[in-house]
């Protein structure tokens, strides 16, 4: 069994999966008739024209559905808490991204993204755990863990499970991916202020309290002000340097003035062709979540010291900084960001967009983000009322723009806007692509 | 929009009965779905289908309704909201006759105008959107696509033309056509229009020249050839988004307030051609339009920078501002209380108007009973008073009684005053005379005693003072209260103003009413006569007819210096007959 996302930086891949996705979510888990229901689908704006015309196809010719349409998922956050102008913070796995939207529709100009986002934190997460000496044994290689152990003590009678075969490495790595990301959602953890090494050692245990973290295997440690050093860098990326990682000062305009070889083009996937490259790349260079097909690569993942300091670099930059259609990512911070969002407006309507700030995706609900960034905003921008508006309920701050897509899709006005079939066939993608999806 | 749309399908304009509300279907079919007996709210809901008029490829979607199913030829009730803006059309002949420019293309303008219509003047939007240089290389491209797909777009051309009447050329033909038919032309505009970005245009432009020279043939090249375009592109938006040194491209660099202005100009330009040519005014409502779309780019940028800095204040700064906003709302708030504060106390300076007629206090029968009903509520005032004090006694009356006296007596004193000073000087003894009342309710075991000696001396006075004030008891009491009001009135009056309202400050004041001429100093009779003659000399009366104070004084001094002098000359001449007597002596005794 393989294991792999078909989504990389929020934007669809893999579309065979995709395909077979949407048919058992919508066939065998809804029961729903797809050759009589319109299908909405969401997506990041950064997605591209190819990918666009590959769902209309998928949707109308494979799933034969009467109609269709796709929604920006900024927009769609922005419906599910009922508003239609504002600033959506969007802070998921791959991808970062600040998007204004006014009135329904996206600034594309004006919009940030970075990867400085929930699997920038796994890694960080990962090498902070392989720095205090403890063994990732995932929770499927642990039959019975071992009990009575003192924190800091290590594990290592507990009881193994025996395979029936062996598994493979995506398997794996899956399972290491989410004991970490296990770890990340119970122990990471942000302040009001910006974390320090000096600060935490000076403020002690009283602000950067001690939590303990059982392993599957039974062993735990204790950690104190490693919580917030690890969730840190997604405010002050730029303090907080994975090991490999070099900090590159706007890398776009040292390549800009490029010959073509293949590890320069990272800034500019903009064209098609560049496009399929960058895909490749992308997916070698993600995060332990979609990686399978080839195993050689994962087992760089998993040892990056044994790396040649010249690739792991390489794959850190394509990490960090490659875009496949507006420039490079930002190496900013999230708070910084947003800031620049907002500054980079129209004067006319920042008042509105610090005003309606949306905070979504899983990555946001680490412990005291949506608190660290209104501390960060009221301390940038203090002629602006901020307000930040973040669902507390799980569910909302997760699918925020299936929920804002669901009532999209039930506005008696909305109905003009889909893509019928015949309109389809009539008309072709491309131009529909141009006239409706701009 | 809807009523075309209904014309073109012949519909009826009769609008149609209202569906039921679209939220309850929704839960009602999830419900449903989710295998919950809904049976008796579902018993009476059809799944039908429906046609949005403001669609034009009349897709069927269902939806849950009660009762019947739609009609065939039935409203959708939201397809009026389907409403777009009205964008000014022109063409190229207006293009070079009203509003031709070096930095805005025919094609550039026409750009402007479509995005103006599809994101409905939105100007943030159509800004974020604004991007001529790779929308029209992707136009190019397009229509290569769709030399082959005639049928697409002959459809999409009608429905231009549905869409815009028949007058004018519609800005998207005109558009198609130029680059379709004449690109070459086209990329010759360019090329002259933007001498600054020359060597990146000429270069895409013979690209796509040359593209469109083997048409089809070569799809594959023509389409590598875009690429590249397309990646020189992002690099240029990227060099500036990073701030380095941009290209001079005039189009990407066009601020909100450029569009807003050509927007504007050509809409402007427009309405003029359009009077000119058809030689009727503008309508007052056209003309309104006309005044309103002057746009001010250099004003509308000052006001952005005035917003900016707004916003860009620090927290010290806006603290400041808002101290300083307090402190103003403070002052104000005191001038407001001290003009109340004086308007109060002009208030107490101005003579209370008298209220009736004073003819019958004028004779002295009138007077003396006025003195004498005074005088008997004051007395049963004072009774009523000493009795406050016993427990059970109704002193809620007296409370009741006393305003009403108070202002009896005030405007009695006031209408009876006949002095220029006197006036004044009632209109200062009512405060005080209020004072001393609650004083005396205050203690009402001192006030009893002390009045009652005064009640007598006001007895005695009553007669000559009937054209004083009748409050003229309590002495004591108006003296301190007096020199409250004194110092009160002191502070906020000049001497002149003193002067002028006749305000004097004694040390030393008799009990009693007396007149003024009456004080002036009397002499020895001898030589009060000796006086009498001087004066009577002078042609002055013996004493003065109109004694005001400053009057009397004059007199008073004169009188003294006439005395004086008398004396003087009285020595002198006994010196004079001692002088004689002793020379005569010494004549006689030589």
């Amino acid at each position: 069994m393989e294991i792999a996302s078909p989504m990389t930086d929020g934007i669809v891949s893999d579309w065979d999966a995709t395909e077979k996705l949407w048919r058992y979510g919508l066939e065998d888990i809804l029961g729903a008739q797809v050759t009589e229901q319109p299908l909405l689908i969401t997506e990041q704006i950064w997605n591209t024209d190819e990918n666009r015309k590959k769902a209309m196809e998928v949707a109308f010719e494979s799933l034969d559905t009467p109609a269709f349409y796709i929604a920006k998922r900024p927009v769609c956050t922005l419906f599910a808490s009922g508003k239609g102008s504002g600033l959506v913070v969007d802070i998921g796995a791959d991808i970062a991204s600040v998007t204004p939207v006014l009135d329904g529709l996206t600034l594309f100009k004006t919009s940030k993204r970075s990867r400085h986002a929930g699997t920038y934190i796994n890694k960080h997460i990962e090498a902070l755990l392989k720095a205090s000496d403890f063994d990732l044994t995932p929770r499927y290689l642990v039959a019975a863990r071992q009990t009575g152990l003192e924190p800091g003590e290590k594990a290592t009678e507990y009881k193994k499970r025996s395979l029936l075969a062996p598994v493979t490495a995506s398997f794996h790595d899956f399972q290491v991916s989410r004991l970490i990301e296990e770890f990340k959602e119970s122990m990471a953890q942000v302040q009001d202020t910006p974390y320090t090494d000096e600060a935490a050692s000076q403020a002690g245990t009283d602000v950067y309290s001690n939590r303990v973290f059982e392993f599957p295997d039974g062993s735990s440690v204790e950690y104190g002000s490693e919580r917030f050093k690890v969730a840190e860098p997604l405010f002050k990326p730029r303090d907080f340097l994975l090991e490999g990682e070099e900090l590159l000062e706007a890398p776009e305009v040292k390549e800009e003035d490029g010959d073509d070889d293949d590890n320069k083009d990272d800034s500019k996937e903009n064209g098609k062709d560049a496009d399929s490259k960058d895909k490749e790349k992308g997916k070698a260079s993600k995060g332990s979540k979609d990686k399978g097909q080839d195993g050689d690569k994962d087992k760089d993942k998993e040892k990056p010291t044994e790396k040649s300091a010249a690739t792991a670099a390489k794959e850190l930059k394509a990490l960090v900084y490659t875009d496949r259609t507006q420039g490079p990512f930002t190496t900013t911070g999230i708070s910084d960001m947003i800031i620049d969002a907002i500054n980079s407006c129209d004067v006319d309507i920042r008042a509105n967009l610090a005003n309606n700030v949306i905070i979504t995706g899983g990555t946001s609900l680490i412990q005291g983000f949506t608190d660290r960034v209104n501390e960060d905003l009221v301390h940038a921008l203090p002629g602006y009322k901020i307000r930040i508006h973040a669902p507390g309920n799980l569910i909302e701050r997760k699918f925020s723009a299936w929920i804002g897509g669901s009532i999209l899709a039930s506005l008696g006005t909305f109905h003009q806007l889909w893509i019928s079939k015949k309109e389809y066939e009539e008309v072709g993608v491309s131009k529909l692509l141009e006239k409706r999806f701009r | 929009m809807s009523s075309d749309v209904r014309d073109v399908l012949n519909l009826p304009s009769r609008p149609a009965p209202k569906p039921p509300v679209a939220k309850r279907q929704k839960t009602e079919s999830a419900m449903k779905k989710m295998g919950r007996s809904t049976t008796a709210a579902n018993k009476n809901r059809v799944w039908s289908g429906f046609k949005n008029q403001a669609r034009e490829d009349g897709l069927v979607l269902h939806h849950w309704v009660r009762g019947a199913a739609h009609q065939e030829d039935e409203e959708y009730p939201f397809a009026k909201y389907s409403q777009s803006i009205r964008v000014p059309r022109f063409d190229r002949q207006d293009y070079d006759e009203a509003f031709a420019d070096d930095s805005w293309s025919y094609d550039e303008t026409c750009y402007l105008f479509g995005l103006c219509k599809e994101y409905d003047l939105r100007w943030v939007v159509i800004h974020d959107r604004y991007d001529f240089a790779k929308d029209s290389s992707n136009d190019n491209e397009k229509k290569d696509g769709q030399n082959e797909k005639a049928e697409g777009e002959d459809s999409d051309e009608k429905k231009a033309e549905k869409e815009q009447g028949s007058d004018v050329d519609s800005s998207d033909e005109a558009d198609k056509n130029e680059s379709k038919e004449d690109a070459d032309a086209d990329a010759m505009d360019v090329d002259e229009e933007e001498p600054e970005n020359a060597d990146v245009k000429s270069s895409d432009d013979k690209e796509s020249s040359g593209k469109d020279d083997d048409d089809s043939s070569k799809d594959a090249a023509a389409d590598k050839s875009n690429d590249e375009k397309k990646i020189e592109k992002t690099a240029e938006e990227n060099q500036e988004k990073t701030g380095a040194v941009a290209a001079p491209d005039t189009q990407a660099s066009r601020t909100i307030e450029d569009l807003k202005l050509r927007f504007y100009g050509v809409c402007r330009a427009l309405l003029k051609l359009q009077q000119t040519r058809s030689g009727i005014a503008l309508s007052p409502a056209e003309e309104d339009l006309y005044k309103q779309m002057k746009f001010s780019k250099s004003n509308e940028l000052q006001r952005k920078a005035h917003l900016e800095n707004l916003l860009k204040r620090s927290p010290a700064e806006i603290a400041e501002e808002e101290a300083l906003v307090i402190e103003s709302r403070k002052l104000e708030a005191a001038a407001e209380r001290m003009l109340m504060e004086r308007a109060e106390l002009l208030k107490l300076l101005d003579a209370p108007q008298a209220s009736g007629s004073i003819a019958q206090y004028q004779s002295s029968q009138g007077l003396a009973q006025l003195t004498s009903t005074l005088l008997t509520t004051d007395k049963t005032r004072k009774r009523k008073d000493a009795t406050s004090s016993v427990p059970g006694s109704p002193s809620h009356e007296s409370a009741e009684q006393s305003p009403v006296v108070d202002g009896s007596v005030s405007s009695v004193s006031a209408s009876a005053s006949t002095g220029p000073g006197a006036s004044n000087k009632s209109s200062h003894d009512t405060p005080t005379k209020t004072k001393s009342d609650e004083k005396n309710k205050g203690k009402p075991s001192d006030g009893s005693t002390d009045k009652t000696g005064q009640r007598v001396k006001n007895e005695k006075d009553s007669e000559k003072a009937a054209s004083a004030t009748p409050s003229g008891g309590a002495d004591k009491d108006k003296k301190t209260g007096a020199a409250a009001v004194a110092q009160l009135i002191q502070k906020k009056l000049t001497a002149k103003e003193e002067a002028a309202y006749g305000i004097s400050y004694h040390d030393k004041l008799s009990p009693g009413v007396s007149l003024r001429s009456s004080k002036i100093t009397t002499l020895k009779a001898t030589v009060q006569a000796k006086v009498s003659g001087v004066l009577n000399e002078l042609g002055l009366p013996s004493r003065p007819t109109m004694p005001t104070a400053k009057v009397t004084a004059k007199f008073e001094s004169l009188q003294q210096s006439i005395s004086v002098l008398l004396e003087a000359k009285k020595q002198l001449d006994k010196l004079d007959t001692e002088v004689r007597i002793l020379k005569t002596q010494r004549e006689t005794a030589k």
